[in-house]
């Protein structure tokens, strides 16, 4: 997983474990509290799709990252 | 072993020689145990048996050679067996056990015949020999090194190493795409050769091609190609085992074996013994995570309701308490009210019964006093009607004696009245009779009458006025001529009245 790039796997769970820790530590104010769960939600649904995302989107993000570096060489296969 | 000097003839025949060799080997005809090394190793293609040339090596020197020879039968099962103990094939290099008898044929010269091959002597060769090359690795630092990368949640973005056509990778390939959950996995397939002497200079050169483009990749998967398991040594080898450790994303292994791991596997982030194994722990993996997502979103949600709820719970709380005074107090006001209520009434009550009492007394008052009046006017009035009575009665009668009397009276008043009356009227009747202008008329005497008047005086006719003359019996119309004064000229002025009537 690249450092850089926008929301990783790791980075949702991270951030679904600090929900739940801030949470279970009742430090969320009660009007934030829809938010929180509304961002859980969402990290959940984005990597759920992300799983079942067809193998040719996950192929083209490896396509790009290619363009991007040229000084890699791919002749032997 | 140098040719006999002795014999009866100067020589000996090749095949007399033969036959002595052949018999000063019977004292090494029975079954021994040999171990060598396989300095080379062919299969006949035609008749399948084996042959080989053994050697014995001090210090890289050459110190011992022979060829030996493995009978199609038994190479097959040898073989076999080898190959499955020790998961590879007899190679050069290797060090075998074997067990057999020296032969000796008078065309095919000397030579040790295998009977049996024990795997066990090898395979503690390998393991020796992979002691050496781990311990090498420890001491560069590389035998942990990729193991302690970390490795992702989800492994999706996958490089495999393997030949595209090889068992191993297909059932890989496969058991990804049908995974039960549906996740999808990219991968890039770096072809490579897996078997045969130049198997491992090419799974060097794939590695490194690889490595160029690790960082894109979750993990590098090496997957043998299946079937023979003969070509695991190269996963023993120092130089791939130094490729394996030093790529910088997790590697693993599922190049199939049955005992002690390759020294590949031992560098590798994870190894598996089956292509499927390694398969189902990225599928797995996956899930782990899909299952752990589930689990913080359950927890998250959880957690929120039970926020929620205990929010709710201190409304409840304090609703409660709120009701609960408000309750108190209604109740208080309810109790104070009903006892009000219950003074109220007792006051109306006794006002209304001493009300009650007061109106009975002078309901009783006033029917007495009127039933007093009553009888009181009653008497009275009975009194005065008899004294009325009374009068009347005596009035009545009194009255009409008196009345009777002035019947009397009256009826004798009353008749002579009548007869004086009646004389009277005689009278009156005779003197109205003498009285008649008719009768005066028929003694002579006129009327005269001018201009409607009676004319009585002669100062009342004019000269030439019409008279009118009433006689007896018809009437005059006359002129005036003249009219004389004067009370001697009466009767006179009778006549002229006359005659001028």
């Amino acid at each position: 997983m690249k450092a850089g790039e926008k929301m990783t796997y790791r980075k949702a769970v991270e951030e679904l474990e600090r929900i739940l820790r801030e949470l279970e530590s009742e430090q969320v104010d009660i009007d934030l509290l829809a938010e929180r769960v509304k961002r859980a939600a969402y990290l959940v649904k984005l990597c759920r799709e992300r799983l079942r995302k067809t193998e040719q989107e996950v192929q083209k993000v490896l396509a790009e990252i290619d363009e991007e570096a040229d000084d890699v060489q791919t002749a032997e296969s | 072993m140098g040719p006999a000097e002795e014999a009866k003839r100067p020589y000996l025949t090749l095949r007399e020689l033969s036959a002595m060799v052949r018999s000063a080997l019977a004292a090494v005809s029975d079954e021994i145990w040999v171990a060598a090394e396989i300095l080379r190793i062919n299969v006949h293609p035609q008749s399948g048996h084996c042959y080989l040339e053994l050697a014995e090596r001090d210090e890289e020197a050459l110190v011992a050679q022979m060829k030996a020879v493995i009978w199609a039968g038994i190479w097959r099962t040898e073989s076999r067996r080898f190959e499955t103990e020790t998961g590879r094939q007899p190679s050069a290099g290797m060090k075998l056990l074997m067990r057999g008898r020296v032969s000796y044929h008078d065309v095919y010269g000397l030579s040790f015949n295998v009977l049996a091959i024990d795997p066990r002597f090898t395979l503690g060769e390998i393991a020796l020999q992979r002691r050496k090359t781990i311990e090498r690795l420890e001491r560069e630092g590389l035998l942990d090194r990729n193991r302690s990368l970390p490795i992702a949640d989800v492994i999706q973005r996958i490089a495999v190493i393997s030949s595209e056509n090889a068992a191993g990778y297909g059932d890989f390939l496969g058991r990804l795409r049908s995974n039960p959950h549906g996740y999808s996995f990219a991968l890039w397939l770096y072809q490579t050769q897996m078997q045969g002497e130049r198997a491992e200079s090419a799974l060097c050169r794939a590695l490194q091609v690889c490595r160029a483009h690790a960082q894109r990749y979750d993990a590098v998967v090496i997957i043998r190609g299946g079937g023979s398991q003969a070509d695991l040594q190269v996963f023993d080898s120092y130089a791939i085992a130094r490729e394996i450790a030093t790529m910088p994303v997790p590697v693993l292994t599922g190049i199939g074996h049955l005992r002690d791991a390759a020294v590949g596997d031992r560098v590798a982030h994870h190894a598996f013994a089956t292509p499927t194994a390694l398969a189902d722990f990225i599928v797995n993996r996956a899930a782990e995570f899909e299952d752990r997502l589930s689990l913080l979103g359950g927890e998250i949600s959880g957690c929120a309701r039970e926020l929620l709820g205990r929010r709710w719970q201190e409304i409840v709380r304090v609703a409660q308490s709120a009701e609960g005074i408000v309750r108190d107090r209604l109740a208080r006001s309810r109790e104070q009210l009903a006892v009000s209520w219950l003074a109220l009434g007792r006051d109306a009550r006794h006002l209304c019964t001493s009300w009650d009492a007061r109106m009975e007394m002078a309901a009783h008052r006033l029917v007495r006093a009127a039933s007093a009046m009553t009888a009181v006017a009653g008497a009275s009035l009975q009194a005065v009607h008899a004294r009325c009575r009374r009068a009347s009665a005596w009035c009545a009668s009194s009255a009409r004696f008196r009345m009777r009397g002035v019947l009397r009276s009256v009826q004798r008043a009353a008749s002579a009245g009548i007869a004086w009356g009646g004389h009277l009227l005689e009278k009156a009747h005779a003197q109205v009779l003498l009285l008649d202008p008719k009768a005066v008329l028929r003694r002579g005497y006129s009327i005269t009458r001018a201009e409607g008047r009676c004319v009585t005086d002669a100062a009342q006719v004019a000269p030439g006025i019409v008279l009118d003359t009433v006689l007896w019996r018809g009437r005059v119309i006359s002129r005036a001529e003249r009219t004389l004064k004067g009370e001697d000229d009466e009767g006179r002025g009778e006549d002229d009245i006359s005659q001028g009537g």
